[in-house]
């Protein structure tokens, strides 16, 4: 063996595989020990190869006995194939190591259930975390009573039905649940949302790699502070607010990387989708941190002349005294701009209060959708304080075929399939109407870059509801932009 | 009948786990000179884990914990190595002390270049990134992701093998960029 040469490649990374022959094996140590250049080429090489395995220490593999993620065949795709070789990665490490060490000291060991861990010896397991602030905690069992600084242990389960409870833990993560909520906690490092909404901030070393996991994905934190939701019909969300965060969905190879700003929703048994949603800076020109604007180039827009709008349902907004106060017609949506001012009615698609109601897309033909932007902006001319009329809050349904099913809910079962859900309150994480931004995007993505083929897209558009009786319900709608390719 | 940690081995048992999954990552790549595949690399780190947790009352904890573990994991994957008849010869001349001095006095020069490992893997096509996030995030054995993408194994490990090389090439050009700024 010379070098260089193709030989050396090949031994040296055949080592790092572990398939190196004896002999191939023999002669890369000869040659390292006798040629200081192929030396040092083989460290450069084997320290690359070790710090690939270290570069995203979260989502490191799980024991073959173990599923990872929720349902009972969504982890298929996180098994490895050689139960006896060994994991990389935090999460497993700190198992391995936490288990050894548990074993060493002769504690009781446990085994790692659906639900977390289960005790099987008589002895109390780990305390991995304390519970910090709990403000009108109520918990699902009568007899619960968790007080500030009371231990939490590896495997306990809370069921929280109202209020908020904080729990830091050793590691220097710390989760604070909103109820109703069920946790399962794993580790220090795991935890499973079985239902509800948790805020992570995981920003020591320690407690990079941080794990929340659901029934249809899991998230691992890179050091930050972000959301995480789960339904209980599957769906589940997560928001970051500072830093990145990986996602993986069940039964998925695929590892997403979300960074500030960015919200995923995963819907059970779709493709994943993602959804950014931006403030904008409340001017005309509708300019978002990364979101473009409303545009006349998206597949649907009125000008490309290929695609149609029709209110599918629901009874738009007509003020009977003063026509100045009503909505716009559908086509407002797709003719390639947004509203001009804040408190822009005819310029704005919006239902009639307390009404739900919906728009009809018709690309004219099947067509891969590749994104869909929304864009919404108002703010009243007499309160201020009500920019409930810039949330969104619809469902996008799309249909494949040429006779679309009736155009009214319920959707579910119907025939259309359902492609994502926004609810930028929930985003925003609203508590009073001043949170709100006054001008908001919404983009509709997937990693795969195809939400699906559809010739139909219908937009399931739900209340927003203002607090007081004398502030006017709905949203003002200005654009919505569906970008595809035939 | 199992025997209950007392309060002070909690303790150290927590401040053990802290100061090794601290100091883990730099301990894998201090092994990969030796013991560059991924999966023998984890046996001698479960190992090394083993054996620092029954020394942990021996360490100084004014110092710092990294090359307290690295000494302890030298000595086990040399045990290692010589457990595995293929791997021994590197052990002959002390070859294996000599790679490791020689890793170390590079250090500097290695670590700058891997600065730049993780941007050039965000730039991979995402193909190849799936590929290595497979092979070294999810530890998928070669055999499966052969099967799930169609291909031989042979040309998973050739795959990976030209993954590594285009990274490397990638470093290169970065830290060519960063010289000329």
């Amino acid at each position: 063996m010379t070098f260089p040469s193709a030989g050396f490649d090949s031994a040296v990374a055949a080592a790092c595989h572990g398939t190196i022959a004896d002999e191939t094996l023999a002669e890369l140590i000869a040659l390292i020990g006798s040629n200081e250049a192929a030396c040092d080429e083989y460290l450069l090489r084997t320290a690359i190869h070790a710090r690939l395995a270290t570069i995203m220490p979260g989502l490191s593999p799980e024991p073959a006995a173990t599923i990872p993620v929720g349902d009972s065949d969504a982890g298929d795709g996180l098994r490895r194939q050689d139960a006896s070789a060994a994991s990389s990665g935090s999460i497993w490490r700190a198992l391995l190591l936490g288990l050894a060490i548990l074993t060493m000291l002769s504690v009781s060991a446990f085994v790692l259930g659906r639900g977390g861990a289960i005790k099987q010896g008589g002895e109390p397991p780990a305390t991995v975390a304390r519970f910090g602030a709990i403000e009108s905690a109520k918990w699902v069992a009568a007899d619960a009573r968790h007080d500030e600084g009371d231990p939490v242990v590896a495997g306990q389960r809370l069921e929280l039905s109202a209020g908020t409870a904080r729990i830091d833990f050793t590691n220097g993560a710390a989760i604070v649940l909103v109820g109703p909520a069920i946790f399962d906690v794993r580790s220090a490092l795991e935890a499973e949302l079985m239902l509800g909404r948790v805020q992570v901030t995981a920003s020591t070393p320690e407690s990079k790699g941080f794990t929340i996991h659901t029934r249809t994905a899991r998230f691992v934190d890179l050091g930050t502070v972000f959301t995480a939701e789960a339904d209980p019909d599957g769906q589940c969300r997560v928001g970051v607010a500072s830093g990145e965060v990986l996602v993986q969905v069940a039964g998925s190879p695929t590892i997403s990387r979300l960074r500030q700003g960015e919200l995923m929703t995963i819907e059970p048994g779709r493709p994943q989708v993602t959804v950014r949603i931006e403030r904008g800076e409340e001017t005309p020109e509708f300019r978002f941190a990364s979101i473009e604007p409303p545009s006349a180039e998206d597949y649907a827009d009125a000008s490309q002349g290929r695609a149609s709008v029709s209110l599918a349902y629901g009874p738009l907004l007509i003020a009977k005294f003063d026509p100045a106060f009503s909505s716009g017609g559908v086509d407002r949506l797709a003719d390639g701009r947004a509203q001009g001012s804040a408190d822009a009615p005819l310029e704005s698609v919006f239902f009639h209060e307390g009404a739900s109601g919906g728009f009809l897309f018709d690309l004219g033909q099947r067509v891969t959708i590749s994104k869909i932007n929304s864009y919404s902006w108002h703010k009243s001319r007499f309160r201020q304080e009500n920019q409930v009329r810039a949330t969104q809050k619809y469902t996008v349904w799309g249909f494949a075929g040429g006779d679309p099913p009736a155009a009214g809910p319920p959707f579910a079962g119907n025939g259309w399939e359902r492609i994502a859900r926004i609810d930028t309150d929930d985003f925003f994480d609203v508590v009073a109407p001043l949170d709100r931004p006054a001008q908001q995007a919404c983009s509709i993505t997937s990693e795969s870059r195809s939400l699906g083929r559809y010739r139909f897209l219908l937009f399931e558009v739900h209340p927003t509801v203002a607090q007081h009786d004398q502030e006017m319900d709905h949203t003002f709608y200005g654009e919505i932009d569906v970008y595809a390719e035939p | 009948m199992q025997k209950r940690a007392s309060g002070r081995d909690d303790r150290n048992q927590k401040q053990f786990i802290r100061l090794f999954l601290a100091s883990e990552p730099e301990l894998r790549r201090y092994l990969a000179v030796l013991v560059p595949n991924l999966d023998d690399a984890q046996e001698v780190i479960q190992e090394t884990a083993t054996v620092l947790w029954e020394k942990f009352d021996q360490y100084d904890s004014s110092l710092p914990f990294t090359p307290w573990a690295c000494r302890f994991a030298l000595n086990i994957s040399k045990q290692w190595l010589a457990r595995q008849r293929r791997w021994a010869s590197i052990l002959r001349e002390d070859l294996a002390t000599q790679l490791v001095r020689r890793r170390e006095a590079l250090e500097v020069e290695i670590d700058g270049r891997l600065r730049h490992l993780e941007q050039c893997v965000e730039k991979l096509p995402a193909t190849q990134r799936t590929l290595i996030e497979g092979y070294y995030s999810r530890r998928i054995g070669v055999e499966r992701l052969a099967a799930e993408s169609g291909r031989s194994a042979d040309a998973v490990y050739k795959a990976l093998q030209r993954i590594r090389h285009a990274l490397q090439g990638c470093i290169d050009q970065a830290v060519r960029e960063e010289v000329a700024t």
